[in-house]
């Protein structure tokens, strides 16, 4: 590239009359959030709620701090198994819909059962899971696996078969052998697709290890996760350390899906008018 | 057929490019969209198929790419059935909607048939140069698709086209979603780029002007299923300028061509 770009003209605007980027930004969720806490406390003091019933906002606060080490090793056990469940569900969920994506024969065969795995409650799959993996882990990981890899699988495989008909003619007037149709065009044809499965996956996994965690928790210094602190505590009624414990299981998710979400972005931008804000 | 007249229709070749004999097509789902259809194209020559919505056009047009087969009768560009790998490269198709590949820039959307077929990469800047400056765009060579017009992705889509020096332009209502005004442009940029390339064309349209402006021989198509009713010839040499639009000559071919679509119906 040679030719200079012209530089941008900046246009003065007076200074009070513009609010800043960030403040416009921030400003309405962070607003939203204060009349959150204030409503929230404001419920404890008007009904008369035990805290075991209702913790307030300070109890919670002081939860996450007097149990902070526990939460913390347990969040970090929840977010390895997001990780590798997340990768899982990747890697498989993709060779899945490739396959899924290469007949029209192997779709109809195969799709209704993804449909109906997808479909069958997790509460009805998980004591199998524990059957063959145990406790810990590996009955972890597979829970959130099952929960998220639909998601990859079906948007994936729209994708790829969604290819338009006139693009794919093109490729066959040039002779285009089938790694080059599927690298330079049902690929990045796809790729728009691939990246919404992957931010609900990005949610789901989390959601995934937590139910499976739950379920399938097993043992103590964290090692079990944040969904087995969940079903401890709401077992003896530690209200204000279960509100502890499923503000860090959400901030997870959140973090999860964000770090996801801009992956994707990058991913696609300059690439595709889906990443693009469009300019009128 | 005897076999003298086989044989000197094979050794008269070079004159005809496309040679379509008694096709038929039926679809899968038992829709015959053409029937018996006969259609000799010599090169260098620009002919326009017109016919009611329906009649098979998009049909016919792509079984002579090879994109699509003719359930009977044969088809030869230049004498090899069409799609055939000797001949591959010699044919281009230009689609009604401009088909780019919207996560490449202007220049690697032309690129795209020379690394599909493999010419060799020291070729391409050359090659993609001439394209782009026949059709006008060599200023928006590093330009995303989204960043274009309708007309100048139509643009893109015939540089595309062009870039392998193809025999036969197949072109399928190329024009159809444009405005008159760039339509018109369009026209007498095409007519300019089929004088470059003495490429023989073959062109899909519903508007009778156009295919009096561009044509040398217009061929007209019944309902479907489609069959040809009949083949006009325009007779005003070429090049042909955008004054001819107004001629007398030029309004005349139209009123007929207009006159035998209106029985089609
Ligand atoms: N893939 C297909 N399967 C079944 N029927 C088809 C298919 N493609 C086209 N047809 C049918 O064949 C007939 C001819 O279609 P074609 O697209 O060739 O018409 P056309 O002359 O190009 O029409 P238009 O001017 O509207 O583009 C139509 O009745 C259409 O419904
Ligand atoms: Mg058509």
């Amino acid at each position: 590239m040679t030719e200079s770009t012209p530089k941008p003209v900046t246009i003065a605007v007076p200074r009070e009359l513009k609010a800043p980027a960030w403040l416009e930004r921030f400003f309405p969720p962070l607003a939203s959030f204060v009349l959150f806490i204030a409503v929230w406390q404001g419920i404890i003091l008007a009904a008369q709620l035990k805290p075991y019933v209702l913790p307030g906002p300070l109890a919670v606060i002081g939860a996450v701090v007097d149990n902070r080490s526990s939460l913390g090793e347990s969040a970090l056990f929840t977010f390895q198994a997001s990780f590798v469940a997340f990768l899982v569900v990747m890697v498989l969920g993709t060779v899945i819909a490739f396959v899924l994506a290469s007949s029209k024969f192997i779709e109809k065969a195969f799709y209704p059962y993804a449909v109906m795995l997808q479909s069958t409650p997790v509460i009805a799959i998980a004591p199998i899971i524990i059957i063959w993996f145990g406790f810990g882990f590996t009955s972890i990981v597979t829970i959130s696996v099952i929960i998220a890899i639909f998601a990859v699988v079906a948007n994936t495989t729209q994708g790829l078969i969604s290819v338009e008909n006139n693009l794919q003619n093109l490729f066959k007037l040039y002779g285009a052998t089938k790694p080059q149709t599927l690298l330079k065009l049902r690929l990045p044809f796809a790729l728009p697709f691939m990246v919404t499965g992957w931010r609900i996956a990005a949610a789901q996994v989390v959601i995934g290890v937590i139910v499976g965690e739950y379920m399938a928790g097993a043992g103590g210094g964290g090692m079990g996760g944040l969904g087995l602190i969940i079903a401890e505590t709401s077992a003896r009624l530690q209200t204000a350390y279960l509100f502890a414990a499923a503000l860090c299981a959400a901030l997870l998710g959140i973090g999860f899906f964000l770090v996801v979400n801009l992956f994707g972005h990058l991913l696609l931008k300059n690439w595709h008018e889906s990443a693009i804000q469009f300019e009128n | 057929m005897t076999r003298t007249q086989a044989f000197t229709e094979r050794s008269s070749r070079s004159e005809t490019l496309v040679s379509v004999r008694g096709v038929d097509k039926q679809y899968g789902n038992g829709t015959v969209a053409i029937s018996g259809i006969d259609l000799e194209v010599k090169t260098g020559e620009f002919v326009s198929l017109v016919g009611p919505s329906g009649c098979g056009k998009s049909t016919l047009l792509r079984i002579i790419a090879g994109l699509g087969e003719a359930t009977t009768g044969e088809v030869l560009v230049d004498g090899a059935a069409p799609g055939d790998a000797q001949t591959r490269g010699q044919s281009s198709f230009v689609f009604q909607e401009a088909t780019l590949l919207p996560w490449r820039p202007v220049r690697q959307n032309v690129e795209l048939p020379l690394e599909l077929m493999n010419v060799p990469r020291i070729q391409w800047a050359e090659r993609v140069g001439e394209a782009l400056h026949m059709v006008g765009l060599s200023n928006f060579a590093g330009a995303y698709p989204r960043e274009l017009s309708g007309g100048m992705k139509m643009r893109v889509s015939i540089a595309r086209a062009l870039v392998t020096k193809p025999r036969l332009l197949l072109m399928d209502e190329p024009f159809g979603a444009l405005d008159e005004i760039t339509r018109q442009r369009l026209n007498d940029d095409l007519m300019r780029v089929k004088e470059i390339t003495g490429a023989t064309v073959i062109f899909v349209t519903h508007n009778v002007f156009e295919a009096v402006f561009l044509s040398s021989r217009i061929v007209v198509m019944s309902v479907r299923p489609g069959r040809i009713l009949e083949q006009i010839a325009v007779d005003t040499p070429y090049p042909r300028s955008s004054d001819y639009r107004t001629s007398a000559a030029f309004t005349k071919d139209a009123g007929v061509v207009m006159k035998l679509l209106a029985h089609t119906h």
